[in-house]
């Protein structure tokens, strides 16, 4: 998983396709970033994600659930798409790709 | 150009591409259509529309001047894109054609009395309603589970209103977990920690305050209600339960409404609500009343009611509901008499006793 601390923020780049498939794992991975501490915001870019399902949008819940500011970058058409639909642009701040 | 007149309604069908070539011929025989029918509402459907121009904007415009409330409908998601940058989906009613599936060769996993439930693939399910429901009110549904999940409440993330064939359904994420009821009777040994989160989770509900003006108010529900059975209520009852309902505080928090352990999932150990078509808001005595009914109510209405539903005996139902109950409020056991007596009241004058008259008549 690629991450980087920058001025506090910790940003993640997830990859491809987040379904009930690579879910876990790619949380796992996400856990093992976040226990390192040092940090006040958490950022998903998601610039190179092309599809998330329901499992992938339970890691962005419990993630703003431990996390307050926590939000979403670089999300393409298609994945905001899915996010306006199940009411997440409410939940989480979500910037869209810039074309 | 395909119209239809129905209820002085007229909705036209747009083909086609909207472009700089095809808007004038098509806004000319838009503009006869309307000129030879009597109508007292414009819908312009989009089905068949792939491509909509800047030139096919302006004869929507110019349409929406003369009738200011016409509404566009069935619009693709790529002219749909068109009119929400162009900030018409601000400026009037467009709605988005509700996404197709196929169910005919899905799995089915789930059977109820007003749907049935499949799983579309390994992630999502679809619960298609088996009578034409009201659009309107599925999506009105859908939104507040939507609010209610943002505010907090764990619930099963809900996606788009689908049609399956000629009936309407609604995409769900698949829980791959079991009930809260499997899960109580199938480990024992964690009853205690499973009722504990029951309990959580019922406070959580019950103490998110939700604001939407389109959310009901239970207790408005409960007037009707007892306005419907006053025919065959005694009157001193009647005024009783007004008197009752009048003085309840009005609350601005969510009430669920079903909030029994079939109606919750645990899934990673944490518990989620699905069915949201009862919510709510109100007094949390409401959501108690509601609870009080499937495990206790209905069974002394009718004998065997929790075997049948629940596959439990009516004594554990009622032990279940006492446990619960106990660790929801600290009460002495003259309030405990007392609030039994208020839901059995509020539940039986209201709801459980209406169904039975009205049978019976």
């Amino acid at each position: 998983m690629e991450y980087n601390l920058e001025n506090q923020t910790l940003t993640f780049f997830l990859q491809g396709e987040i379904n009930s498939y690579n879910a876990e794992d790619i949380e796992k991975d996400i856990e093992k970033v976040l226990a390192k501490k040092g940090f006040k915001a958490v950022v998903l870019d998601l610039k190179d994600v092309c599809y998330i399902s329901s499992a992938g949008l339970r890691i962005i819940v419990k993630l703003k659930q431990q996390y307050h500011d926590t939000s979403l970058v670089n999300v393409s058409d298609s994945v905001y798409h899915v996010l306006e639909m199940v009411g997440f642009e409410n939940l989480v701040k979500i910037t869209k790709l810039n074309k | 150009m395909r119209y239809s007149l129905e209820n002085k309604v007229l909705t036209i069908y747009l083909q086609g591409e909207l472009n700089s070539y095809s808007a004038e011929p098509m806004g000319e025989e838009i503009d006869k259509i309307v000129a030879s029918n009597e109508f007292d509402h414009l819908i312009l459907d989009l089905e068949s529309l792939r491509y909509i121009s800047s030139a096919g904007l302006r004869i929507i415009l110019k349409l929406r001047q003369t009738y200011p409330d016409i509404e566009v409908i069935n619009a693709s998601l790529e002219v749909y894109d068109v009119f929400q940058m162009t900030g018409f989906t601000s400026m009037m009613s467009v709605k988005k054609a509700l996404r197709k599936v196929d169910v005919s060769k899905a799995e089915v996993i789930g059977d109820g009395f007003f749907s049935t439930v499949y799983r579309l693939d390994k992630d999502t399910i679809v619960k298609v309603f088996e009578r034409t429901s009201d659009e309107e009110q599925i999506e009105r549904e859908l939104r507040l589970a939507k609010e209610a999940f943002v505010l907090g409440v764990p619930t099963a993330i809900s996606y788009d209103i689908v049609k399956a064939g000629d009936k309407l359904g609604v995409c769900f994420e698949m829980l791959d977990c079991m009930s809260l009821k499997t899960a109580i009777l199938t480990n024992k040994g964690r009853c205690k920690e499973y009722l504990d989160k029951y309990v959580a989770l019922l406070k959580k509900i019950n103490t998110t305050e939700c604001f939407n003006p389109l959310i009901p108010d239970i207790k408005k529900y409960y007037f009707e209600k007892l306005e419907k059975i006053k025919p065959y209520l005694e009157d001193k009852y009647y005024q009783k339960l007004k008197t009752l309902l009048t003085n309840l505080e009005d609350r601005k928090t969510f009430v669920h409404g079903d909030c029994h352990f079939k109606n919750i999932m645990v899934q990673n150990d944490e518990l989620l609500l699905i069915d949201m078509d009862t919510l709510s808001v109100g007094h949390p005595i409401f959501e108690l009343a509601a609870i009080y009914a499937p495990y206790c109510a209905f069974n002394e209405d009718d004998p065997g009611n929790s075997e049948r539903f629940f596959g439990i005996s009516s004594e554990d139902a009622k032990k279940l509901y006492e446990t619960v109950m106990n660790t929801l409020i600290m009460m002495t056991k003259s309030s405990k008499i007392r609030l039994k007596s208020l839901l059995i009241f509020i539940w039986c004058g209201g709801i459980a006793r209406m169904s039975q008259i009205t049978t019976n008549v």
